[in-house]
């Protein structure tokens, strides 16, 4: 049993290791690290974002007639402490950003995340449970504002 | 006299032990604050979440009751509760199930809360599974192995950090420190303002200094003690100033309990060359 120990952990650094340096292991790996025994220590070296997020985002009641507009700042996000959350959701936008305005919406994991943060600050902040809701991605840098991407119509 | 200290295994073990259980309890801490983002209601409900690829063995409404607000309560206070326990516990036959239970514990608590979760978290359940295998392969006390196996993991770590931003020529000018300290993601609201004043030349002197550190991480087993104690003093300060400035507070316990490692892999190094 003595000589168990060190063949698994040798294994187990290897595949450490691999999956740093070596792009296939990664994603072979990755796909099956559910428990986050296989990390990827290129997070620690973060990369900063020039300019703000801006998310607006539109909340349409029927009864009302007409919509009602709300906008909320993404650096602000930071207050809820769930730092690793706001960043998926950064990841997220990150990837919207990068294609032409008006793709369709990607039904993705971290998407869903993130219209559920809007939704809920949605139901938060204008307290109205039923409606449809469309939000707007803006870059803002340096005074100016350019739209990166704009929803579907969801249900709230 | 600290070198002396760490040239004993279960000093090691022992210390790392009590550094995990802290950063393990800021860890729950901080889910027991926003235990609501848990709730079907909240930020983070399980539906949301089993859509990801990885949790397809937990599709199962049979998997609900272990993954809701009160579950996920209910794990943070037992794991809470068990770490006392598995800090004062010095019988093998009673440390050794606590160690068991407080790593699935820790799993499930992973798998619930994986997007807070960050290399901290991953490197507690690295830590906390090398445990299980080293004490149920050979016993309590006679944890060599797996100290090396934490040596090269810390070194691998910094290492591959160093070489990732030593790419960058942002990283190495200082620019990315700067951007990446005044952002409201990871900086701290508290010091912005008087960051974002402080000149570039600063930064890049200090970024040169983090590059240079993380990349020389492969030559500690090698270096001279005092240049090892510079080493390990520049690593600690680092890990408090990512605490204080990036509020990565798990960091500065999880990477803290590691750094003894160095010390007893440099010892054995040194004895055997």
């Amino acid at each position: 049993m003595k000589f168990l120990e060190p063949i698994l952990l040798a294994c187990w650094l290897m595949g450490i290791i691999m999956i740093q340096f070596h792009e296939r292991t990664n994603i072979l790996l990755k796909k099956r690290d559910h428990l986050g025994l296989l990390p990827n220590f290129h997070l620690f070296s973060p990369k900063p974002f020039k300019g703000t997020y801006l998310i607006r985002y539109k909340v349409m009641h029927h009864n009302l007639g007409t919509p009602i507009i709300h906008r909320e700042q993404l650096s602000y996000w930071g207050k809820s402490g769930l730092i690793d959350a706001n960043q998926k959701i950064i990841k997220c936008i990150n990837n919207l950003c990068k294609s032409t305005i008006n793709r369709p919406d990607q039904s993705n994991m971290n998407f869903a995340l993130l219209l559920n943060f809007i939704k809920n600050d949605a139901k938060t902040k204008i307290g109205i449970g039923k409606g449809e809701i469309q939000f707007f991605i803006l870059i803002a840098y340096n005074g100016e504002e350019s739209l990166k991407f704009n929803s579907r119509v969801y249900d709230l | 006299m600290i070198y002396n200290y760490f040239t004993y295994p279960p000093h090691i073990i022992k210390f790392l032990e009590i550094f995990l259980s802290l950063s393990l309890l800021l860890s729950s801490l901080q889910h027991l604050k926003n235990i609501h983002c848990f709730s079907p209601q909240g930020l983070l409900p399980w539906d949301l979440l089993k859509r990801k690829n990885i949790y397809v063995w937990f599709r199962s409404e049979r998997f609900k009751c272990f993954f809701g607000k009160r579950s996920m309560l209910l794990l943070n206070i037992i794991r809470i509760l068990l770490l006392p326990l598995y800090i004062l516990s010095e019988k093998e036959e009673f440390h050794f199930p606590t160690l068991v239970i407080l790593t699935l514990i820790t799993y499930m608590i992973y798998i619930r809360s994986s997007l807070m979760s960050n290399a901290a978290d991953q490197v507690n359940n690295i830590i906390l599974t090398g445990l299980v295998i080293s004490q149920s392969l050979t016993g309590y006390t006679s944890d060599k192995i797996i100290i090396y196996f934490f040596a090269l993991l810390l070194i691998v770590s910094y290492f591959t950090s160093g070489l990732l931003k030593a790419h960058e020529a942002n990283w190495r000018n200082g620019v990315y420190l700067k951007q990446v300290l005044i952002t409201r993601n990871f900086g701290n609201p508290i010091l912005l303002k008087s960051l974002n004043q402080v000149n570039l030349k600063v930064f890049k002197l200090l970024s040169q200094i983090i590059v240079i550190w993380q990349l020389s991480s492969f030559l500690t087993p090698i270096l001279p003690t005092a240049i090892l104690y510079c080493y390990l003093f520049v690593a600690l300060s680092f890990h408090l100033a990512t605490g204080l400035l990036m509020r990565l507070n798990g960091f500065i316990w999880t990477f803290t309990g590691l750094l003894p490692t160095l010390i007893y892999l440099h010892v054995n190094i040194s004895n055997f060359l």
